[in-house]
């Protein structure tokens, strides 16, 4: 395997009195999109200020195209940063912020001039260069704020939380544009987020970030579809979250107690002894609903129906009174009424073993 | 609904009606005395009598006179002195408060606001306690063995005046430099660092155009109240260390007091400071265009 672009090597952490990171390692491929994702506080946004260079790590390295650049300053590392907030000089032009790094590496004038047309259309605001940033909208400003950090075509482009400012409609337009740019430019894009749909539709790989470590990473299908924790299932997309008990094996198959309901599950690991406890994470698309009578399946009764126009969320609670969501579409639901007596069941390679306690 | 809440007055003319208090007061006190002053330095006095008239006598005496040129040097040069130690320091030090000691500099805040409970005219005392022959820096230094003599320019002298009004006017100049600097997140000098450029640079075409407006409120602080002052040279200032006000000040009182000659000063010096402050902020804007 070539070199990562970026390489990341027991990156350690602490401020006073907390650890913000806790032994980090990832590697990124140049040209590779790669999500940090998390909740607030989970340490993602200190890791991009350290490959930024604006905090030091307590223990670890930074590789950049295979160069030692940790305890380098800001200035002096192929990265530029997205700020959440643009960070647009408010007394210089969109030109002059695109020009800002430009002219700090003493390109010529026409070199430079060039350099920020370029930039312009490639964020589609080209007859924008005069503006100052306070007559730009938020969409706008933000354009200009990648503008000018590709401007100095950086080895790693560095976005922390760019989109969360904007407002729903925007913010997925942007989504795409951003990924098309991306993929333009082949330029390797570490990007922040608490938002795990943005995660998913624009990377490469996600690193899901939990109490200052990486938990999981994978590409966005992997972890959507094998979580490796109850934390990381419940934190991408909605999910169904079954806690049950390791009751026996049969022919390769564990058999899982939830509540007083029995079910099998293909034994793909190996340390699953009885009397375990585990969560299965089922998503609520991958869940089908029977009105058949004796129909298999875990019994249900429906207690809950959602109406949400593309489909409809059904709530339906087992014997153990735990509700299971399914998402159905609107004429599989038609005659399905409160207290209606069902039978769940669902693809097995959807459904995903996880460890760690229930929530 | 909303709209008729955030309209209390028909369109136009309210920001006029809300002006009124403000602006009232203002030319009551302020521009009702200075159109009244002006006035008066076209006059001329007899004595102690006033004699109405339209005469430029008063200007012309100033603009000749080679005693009133040489103070009025001198009030600039000491003018630019103190705003030479006062706004770097205050810059400085609002930096370092915003920047470097963060919520902490809200503390500091307050110790410095805490310092102009104290008088002016007791923290001019304690200047000459702190500068005089036997005053404190003077004994430090001898008990340190570093001078064998009290330094004499360290009282009654330009420097005396020099330093008392930047230990004066300090406080001052940092109040709207720190304020400024509240307004300005982090991230701006750090997109800064990010695309290149070293911390000089940093501050000089993003951090002082932006608080290019408190730049100029601690320089106007520290530039004017240091050339219209009296009061500081004629108590740590020796002989030769009168400033303009100080002349200024005799017109208006006692015996040999000119109140049209006094009035006239006061607007030439209006008029020189103004024009230096300007010339400086043009000269400030200039070099921090990046």
């Amino acid at each position: 395997m070539t070199t990562p672009e970026v390489e990341i090597t027991a990156l350690h952490k602490r401020f006073s009195t907390q650890t913000a990171l806790d032994r980090v390692d990832l590697d990124i491929a140049a040209g590779e999109f790669v999500s940090l994702l998390g909740p607030s506080g989970c340490g993602k946004s200190t890791l991009l200020r350290i490959i930024a260079g604006f905090e030091q790590p307590t223990s670890g390295t930074v590789r950049i195209h295979g160069e030692d650049v940790t305890g380098r300053p800001p200035d002096k590392r192929p990265t530029n940063l997205v700020f959440q907030r643009g960070a647009l000089f408010p007394h210089m032009s969109v030109r002059e912020n695109i020009g800002y790094g430009l002219k700090l590496r003493r390109w010529d004038q026409s070199r430079m001039r060039a350099r920020i047309d370029e930039m312009l259309a490639l964020v589609r605001l080209d007859s924008m260069g005069e503006r100052l940033p306070s007559q730009l909208s938020g969409g706008q400003a933000q354009r200009v704020a990648l503008a000018r950090a590709l401007a100095c075509d950086p080895r790693v482009l560095l976005l922390d939380e760019p989109l969360s400012a904007l407002d729903l409609k925007l913010r997925e337009q942007m989504q795409l544009e951003l990924r098309a740019i991306q993929r333009r430019l082949s330029a390797t894009f570490i990007f922040v987020t608490h938002d795990q749909t943005e995660a998913l539709v624009m990377s490469d790989r996600i690193a899901i970030m939990n109490g200052g470590r990486i938990v999981q990473q994978g590409t966005p299908r992997e972890i959507y579809r094998r979580p490796n924790s109850v934390f990381v299932s419940d934190f991408i997309g909605a999910t169904n979250l079954l806690s049950g008990e390791v009751v026996g094996m049969e022919g390769g198959r564990l058999i899982l107690a939830i509540g007083e309901a029995r079910i099998t599950v293909p034994a793909d690991r190996a340390s699953y002894g009885t009397g375990r406890r585990f969560a299965l994470s089922v998503r609520p698309e991958t869940v089908r609903l029977d009105r058949a009578p004796g129909a298999a399946g875990l019994a249900a009764t429906v207690a809950e129906i959602v109406y949400l126009g593309s489909s409809v969320r059904v709530g339906a609670r087992l014997g153990g009174g735990q509700l299971i969501w399914a998402d159905l579409r609107d004429e599989e639901t038609e005659g399905l009424d409160i207290g209606t007596l069902v039978a769940l069941s669902w693809n097995e390679a959807a459904a995903a073993l996880v460890e760690g306690n229930e929530r | 609904m909303a709209s008729s809440l955030a309209k209390p007055f028909r369109r136009g003319t309210s920001p006029r009606v809300a002006l009124l208090p403000a602006g009232g007061f203002y030319a009551l006190v302020f521009a009702l005395p200075v159109v009244a002053l002006l006035v008066l330095s076209f006059w001329t006095a007899n004595g102690f009598k006033l004699i109405p008239g339209f005469t430029l006598d008063n200007y012309v005496k100033i603009l000749t006179s080679p005693l009133y040129r040489a103070l009025m040097l001198r009030t600039i040069g000491v003018a630019f002195a103190t705003t030479a130690i006062v706004v770097p320091v205050a810059f400085a030090l609002a930096y370092c408060m915003r920047f470097v000691f963060e919520r902490r500099g809200q503390m500091i805040l307050q110790i410095i606001l805490l310092s102009l409970f104290s008088g002016y005219l007791v923290r001019i005392y304690a200047w000459r306690t702190i500068l005089g022959k036997q005053g404190l820096l003077n004994s430090t230094l001898q008990w340190l063995g570093l001078i064998d003599q009290p330094l004499e320019f360290l009282i009654y002298s330009n420097t005396a005046v020099v330093i008392t009004l930047s230990g004066l006017l300090l406080p001052l100049a940092v109040l709207p430099l720190y304020s400024a600097m509240l307004n300005v997140p982090r991230d701006f000098l750090e997109a800064a660092r990010d695309l290149g450029a070293g911390k000089a640079y940093c501050l000089r075409t993003v951090l002082v155009p932006m608080v290019m407006p408190g730049l100029r409120t601690a320089f106007a602080f520290a530039f004017l109240l240091s050339a219209g002052d009296f009061v500081t040279p004629s108590l740590v200032g020796g002989t030769q260390s009168l400033l303009i006000g100080n002349v200024i000040a005799d017109q208006f009182r006692g015996i040999g007091s000119n109140w049209p000659l006094g009035a006239a000063m006061a607007f030439v010096v209006v008029a020189v400071m103004l024009c230096s402050f300007l010339a400086v902020v043009a000269l400030i804007g200039r070099a921090t265009r990046w």
